[in-house]
């Protein structure tokens, strides 16, 4: 079932002093249960695309669609709430929070009592190897992968159908990214969550169910997830 | 709301030094603003003080003496001629009636020395009006008495008990040099009481009486040389002199045939009172560039404090807070931290000076937290997409 789909979405880029095009007229249709990896030089609209899909903006043309329905036209506040998780590499955790508030905040945010979201958090963060003598740490008090594994804890505790996830394991190391990636795969098993995550490791890439490659703000793959990954050249 | 708000705590008490900035300027300007505040009101009390108890007076004079001429050319006064009907009732007239052949007029009521006042009208004078307030009158009668010729009187609390069947008898005595002295017992009708402030036996009477019964003892016509008038509502001086200007013009002491004169002694009073008008124009203009300053403070505070934090408001767009929610949590931390800062020097003024208002710091905050609403608008804006690509 297509939960999401990006319909001929261009995106631009305006500042005072340029206009970048960052994405050029780019379609595809995301499925429930699945595990897609989007792959692509620095700048060629992965995040962008991301953004887009998590409704952080509205594209320049085209559409987004969650559903049937244009994100364009909902609330898209309420869409990353309820619907659709977004787990940055770089924007990812409330600095001053510690790791349990970092993973409670969306969760009472969206009105649920203390005490169950704390219950939620702890689990979700075991779950990612966070194991309880850091919940009260502040994220400068972790290492960059351990503060990643905050956010895809943040994510996961929030249920959503959608999760999106930019480089989820560009700070961590092999053993922790694997673990991490066979989470994200599961859950889109059992769970039936779709996981997009935009990645550089080919490694990651080659666990997901579908490779989407980008170049230049365009899906450039011939026919979609049918390319090994690993002969895929960014 | 109740869930933000805890955190936005949680988060603040985490701040550690950087948390002392916004009250540290909300601090120093509330206790600026109520310096300047503390330093108005002293300023305004002593105007006001200098302006209800400085004596001005004015003196009016015939032209027949030198001293009136030379009054008249004197650049610190205001010479001003008048007719002899000239309409002065907004101004009480003290007894000092300095009689042209020097007469010099005395009352006692039983054994007791009374200070006689010409009063030209009550009610029509601001002045007068608020001494009326102090008047009793008795039952029947009213303030009209007073603008007449009657035998009526108002007497001191202290007289009131040589009142007999509502009538005083007062004997006036008027002494003309190298001749015997002439006195009257006159019964007048008393029709109200005053309490007297420098404990003073007084009675007013209409001035036009006490005219009349000085001229009729002495025999001979009362020809004012010199009569004091205090102005007691120096808040009037302007109006008076209009009003003066018209009946009195300016002295041409040649060519003008006019016997009376009038002098301001006003010279000193405007000494007094122009540095306090000065000071208080200077501080009633500080006050509000301190508001202002105040605008400017805290929309550079919070703008720096939430450029600081863009990433923060980044993650907290991508978790699914809506703007509104941002916005709140972003003003309210920089409410929360100006009150602290506010109440702090509101409290350290109190201390130390034993000083507490509440409207400016009202204001300040206000101010405050304007210049605070540009940032927490921005901090709702935050744009995830571009601060991303800016970090690419």
């Amino acid at each position: 079932m297509d939960v999401l789909t990006i319909n001929d979405v261009s995106y631009t880029y305006k500042s005072k002093y340029q206009t970048v095009k960052a994405l050029d007229g780019v379609s595809y249709s995301f499925e429930t249960g699945r595990f897609y990896a989007v792959v692509g030089r620095s700048g060629s609209g992965k995040t962008t695309l991301l953004s887009l899909m998590a409704g952080l903006d509205t594209p320049t043309e085209g559409a987004v669609l969650f559903g049937e329905k244009n994100t364009a036209s909902i609330n898209r506040d309420n869409l990353r709430l309820e619907h659709v998780s977004v787990i940055y590499q770089s924007l990812n955790l409330f600095p001053l929070l510690t790791a349990m508030e970092n993973v409670t905040f969306p969760l009472e945010y969206k009105g649920m009592s203390k005490s169950r979201a704390k219950k939620i958090a702890a689990s979700k963060l075991e779950s990612v190897g966070i194991g309880k003598t850091m919940h009260n740490r502040l994220p400068a008090m972790l290492s960059g992968g351990e503060q990643q594994r905050v956010a895809i804890a943040r994510a996961l505790a929030t249920k959503t159908e959608i999760i999106l996830a930019d480089e989820p394991t560009g700070n961590l190391d092999t053993e922790n990214s694997q673990n991490i990636i066979q989470l994200l795969k599961n859950l889109a098993v059992t769970e039936n969550v779709c996981v997009i995550v935009v990645t550089h490791d080919m490694a990651v890439a080659d666990r997901a169910d579908i490779v989407l490659r980008m170049s230049d703000g365009k899906i450039v793959l011939g026919e979609y997830g049918k390319e090994p990954a690993s002969e895929i050249k960014l | 709301m109740g869930t933000m708000f805890r955190y936005a705590l949680k988060r603040q008490l985490r701040e550690g030094i950087k948390i002392l900035a916004v009250p540290l300027v909300a601090f120093t300007l509330v206790v600026l603003i109520n310096a300047l505040g503390g330093i108005r009101e002293w300023l305004e009390y002593e105007y006001e003080y200098t302006m209800d108890n400085f004596v001005v007076v004015a003196q009016l004079s015939d032209l027949w003496g030198d001293v009136t001429d030379e009054l008249a050319v004197a650049q610190d006064y205001i010479s001003i001629f008048t007719d002899p009907d000239m309409p002065v009732s907004l101004y009480r007239f003290t007894n000092e009636l300095m009689l042209r052949r020097s007469f010099e007029v005395k009352s006692l009521i039983g054994d007791i020395g009374v200070e006689l006042i010409g009063v030209t009208g009550l009610a029509a004078d601001a002045v007068l009006a608020s001494e009326t307030s102090d008047v009793n009158f008795f039952y029947g009668y009213d303030e009209s008495l007073m603008q007449g010729n009657e035998l009526t009187a108002i007497v001191s609390d202290d007289l009131l008990e040589m009142v007999d069947g509502g009538r005083v008898s007062i004997n006036i005595m008027v002494n003309l040099p190298g001749e015997e002295a002439k006195a009257r017992e006159e019964e007048v009708t008393v029709i109200g009481t005053v309490s007297s402030d420098t404990g003073d036996s007084l009675v007013y009477l209409p001035f036009w009486t006490v005219s009349a019964l000085a001229e009729d003892i002495a025999e001979a016509p009362l020809l004012s040389e010199l009569l004091s008038i205090t102005l007691a509502e120096n808040r009037e001086l302007s109006a008076f002199k209009d009003v003066a200007s018209l009946i009195f013009p300016r002295v041409m002491p040649v060519f003008d045939t006019r016997p009376f004169a009038m002098t301001i002694y006003d010279s000193e009073f405007f000494e007094t009172l122009e540095p306090l008008r000065q000071n208080l124009i200077l501080v009633d203009v500080a006050i509000p560039f301190v508001y202002i300053i105040a605008v400017g403070v805290g929309f550079l505070t919070s703008v720096l404090l939430t450029r600081q934090r863009k990433a923060e408001f980044a993650v907290m767009r991508s978790v699914g807070m809506r703007r509104g929610s941002i916005f709140t949590v972003a003003l309210g931390e920089q409410f929360l931290l100006c009150i602290i800062g506010s109440a702090l020097g509101l409290a350290a003024i109190a201390v130390f000076w034993g000083y507490l208002n509440f409207e400016r710091p009202l204001i300040f905050l206000a101010c405050y937290m304007l210049g605070a609403i540009f940032s927490a608008a921005r901090a709702a804006r935050t744009n995830v997409l571009l601060l991303l690509r800016e970090r690419e």
